[in-house]
């Protein structure tokens, strides 16, 4: 049951009312319909009605009473939508005089600032001046020429935070651990690769990349690999030449992740691009000329890879990028070109790789032509990332005895990420030719397919932990040492500094 | 009843003054700034700054940071945090070679810088004068 004090608390409530009714008013015209002719009716009648009992006589008693407990309550109700309304342009009809009021101070100040900074620079040009005059007669011809070369950024400006000399090193490690029956893989805990990378500033237009790798094999030893040592030259963002060893530069990941293994979510690279040691089907890395750039076009970038190297070689198995040279120069070449969209689409990047190359085998009377083409299509936007890469080979037995043959070769992960946690799943899938020599005389040339999925932590911007799980079917159960089916769980903590 | 309404009336006119006076807050305006030898627009700033723009015809640009002012720069003009800003130099340092943008400390240290090195791009807060300015955010 309403109750309101009568009388005295009603023209109390009156009377706020209408102090509401003019601020309203004041500040906000178009308001004025919603609710300030209601708000006044009220306030007129809390006024003038007689709400006392004693006053209410006869059959009009009861229904005057309904009406005014109703009324009670619309008042209520207005009074405190009044009250918030009121202050509410109150408030903002404050702001707005403060703001502008500081804003007018700012300018101000800015105006007195910018009247100093122009007296200071007449102040030095004239000092420039004096001083210059001063000096003429006692200077050779030497010190004169040295002082009208142009200024040069001053390296020890205390403002500059970056070392004066050297030049930082970065990089990325792995620890982790894996159980399971995994061919090739060992059991237990494992140190992983610690990756240094350094990028010495060579000038303007010069650029050098030097990547070492420390890594444990499988058999617990440790091997230094001297992962990248490209020098290069920029022309423009259309082009910078490189020389020396690089990433091949086909499909997404191999080019993007590499040896980083805490800027890719997964905790492994899938198999089929895995490194050449580690069972890659791939020559991930190449030694020879590199080109690359892109322009704009559209509302997106058009990004290309050119290179031209060493063709691999087949070694006991395992490809050989020959870093130190061929016998007999073979060459391998390259391309890959992709379209990187902005705005709505931004992340999304689609393209097209094409690699080629004479294959030998140095210890078997083999060699393949090596023709893989694809594409790929990758979406990195958080939260979603989407990678996706596609293989075909149409490789061709160059000593004429099984012809051609086509195999097929491809891979999709897709993550989101919530927080810090980014929960991914990956399938992959192969279908190698065994009467190609090229996969026939490889080790891991075997056909399979795959399904992981894991989760990623973030303990911070530089660190992740990972879990992941495989399974692993082999399809052709002929290849020594693949067993059907595996099974295997990972655990990773890769940082990056 | 009536006292539990003027209770709620005055918690919603409470929060609502506090929440008014943190809207009434706004970022500082930034200037970017170029050097001589700079010819960039509005729209090219953001290439430049995470590293898909590094020339200016055939200058080479020189993108700083303005520590002072950084993460508003990173929020306003890129649409970045400095997690995911550093996340994106370190790719491009490693697919790439490129380096991240050179630090400095305030204003003044950012507009020297810029004045006298050919293809600098950087940004501050004040009002700059004998630059120029490329965009104002």
């Amino acid at each position: 049951m309403w109750r309101f004090s009568i009388m005295n608390s009603s023209a109390w409530a009156a009377q706020l009312l209408r102090w509401t009714a003019i601020g309203i008013d004041s500040a906000d015209r178009s308001l004025r319909d919603a609710g300030l002719s209601e708000i006044s009716a009220i306030a007129n009648y809390l006024t003038t009605s007689q709400l006392s009992d004693n006053k209410m006589t006869g059959p009009n008693k009861f229904i005057q009473r309904s009406y005014t407990v109703k009324l009670k309550k619309r008042a209520s109700l207005a009074l405190i939508a009044g009250v918030i309304c009121g202050v509410n342009f109150f408030y903002a009809n404050a702001q707005a005089v403060a703001a502008q009021s500081d804003s007018d101070r700012i300018r101000d100040l800015e105006q007195k600032l910018d009247q100093s900074q122009q007296i200071i620079q007449e102040l030095v040009v004239r000092l420039n001046k004096l001083e210059s005059v001063g000096q003429q007669p006692a200077q050779t011809g030497a010190s004169r020429a040295s002082e009208e070369r142009p200024a040069q950024p001053v390296a020890s400006n205390p403002g500059i935070t970056l070392p004066l000399i050297g030049t930082p090193i970065h990089g990325f490690a792995d620890v982790g651990g894996v159980i399971g029956k995994e061919r090739g893989k060992r059991k237990g805990f494992t140190v992983g690769s610690l990756d240094l990378f350094m990028t010495p500033e060579l000038g303007d237009n010069v650029k050098g990349l030097i990547e070492t790798v420390f890594e444990v094999d499988s058999e617990g030893s440790l091997a230094v690999d001297l992962e990248r040592l490209q020098l290069g030259y920029s022309f423009g963002d259309y082009l910078t030449a490189w020389m020396g060893r690089f990433h091949t530069p086909f499909g997404y990941w191999n080019t993007a992740f590499h040896h980083g293994q805490q800027i890719q979510t997964a905790a492994r690279r899938p198999q089929f691009i895995d490194f050449e040691d580690k069972g890659g089907i791939l020559p991930t890395h190449t030694v020879g000329l590199w080109g690359h750039g892109g322009i704009g076009l559209g509302n997106g970038r058009l990004a290309y890879d050119l290179f031209f190297g060493n063709a691999p070689t087949l070694d006991d198995g395992v490809l050989n990028m020959n870093m130190g040279g061929l016998r007999r120069f073979k060459p391998s070449v390259g391309a890959n070109i992709g379209y990187e969209f902005r705005d709505s689409l931004d992340g999304l990047k689609v393209g097209l790789h094409w690699l080629n190359g004479e294959v030998r085998n140095v210890n078997l009377d083999s060699k393949t032509r090596m023709n893989a083409a694809g594409g790929y299509v990758t979406y990195l936007n958080e939260p979603w990332e989407v990678l996706s890469e596609l293989y075909r080979f149409d490789n061709t037995d160059i000593t004429g005895k099984s012809g051609s043959h086509g195999s097929w070769a491809l891979f999709g992960q897709l993550g989101r990420s919530f927080g810090r946690w980014t929960p991914y799943g990956r399938v992959e899938w192969t279908s190698l030719n065994r009467r190609d020599p090229y996969f026939r005389d490889m080790e891991s040339g075997v056909s399979y397919t795959r399904g992981a999925f894991g989760v990623r932590y973030d303990l911070t911007s530089k660190a992740a932990l990972k879990l992941e799980y495989r399974h692993t079917a082999t399809k052709d159960s002929s290849a020594v040492g693949s067993p059907p089916a595996n099974n295997s769980v990972e655990t990773q903590f890769a940082i990056r500094f | 009843m009536n006292r539990l309404f003027s209770l709620v009336a005055g918690t919603l006119l409470a929060l609502y003054a506090v929440v008014a006076v943190a809207s009434a807050q706004s970022s500082p305006t930034i200037y970017v700034v170029a050097g001589p030898g700079t010819s960039l627009t509005g729209a090219e700033i953001k290439e430049v700054f995470l590293g898909d723009k590094t020339f200016s015809a055939s200058t080479s640009l020189v993108p700083i940071d303005n520590l002072a002012v950084r993460e508003v720069f990173l929020a306003k003009v890129l649409g970045v945090n400095a997690a995911k800003y550093e996340s994106i130099w370190t790719k491009k340092a490693f697919r790439d070679a490129l380096n991240p943008p050179k630090t400095l400390d305030n204003d003044s240290a950012v507009l020297d810088y810029v004045k006298r090195t050919v293809g600098a791009l950087g940004y501050v807060t004040t009002t700059p004068v004998g630059v120029t300015v490329v965009a104002k955010y």
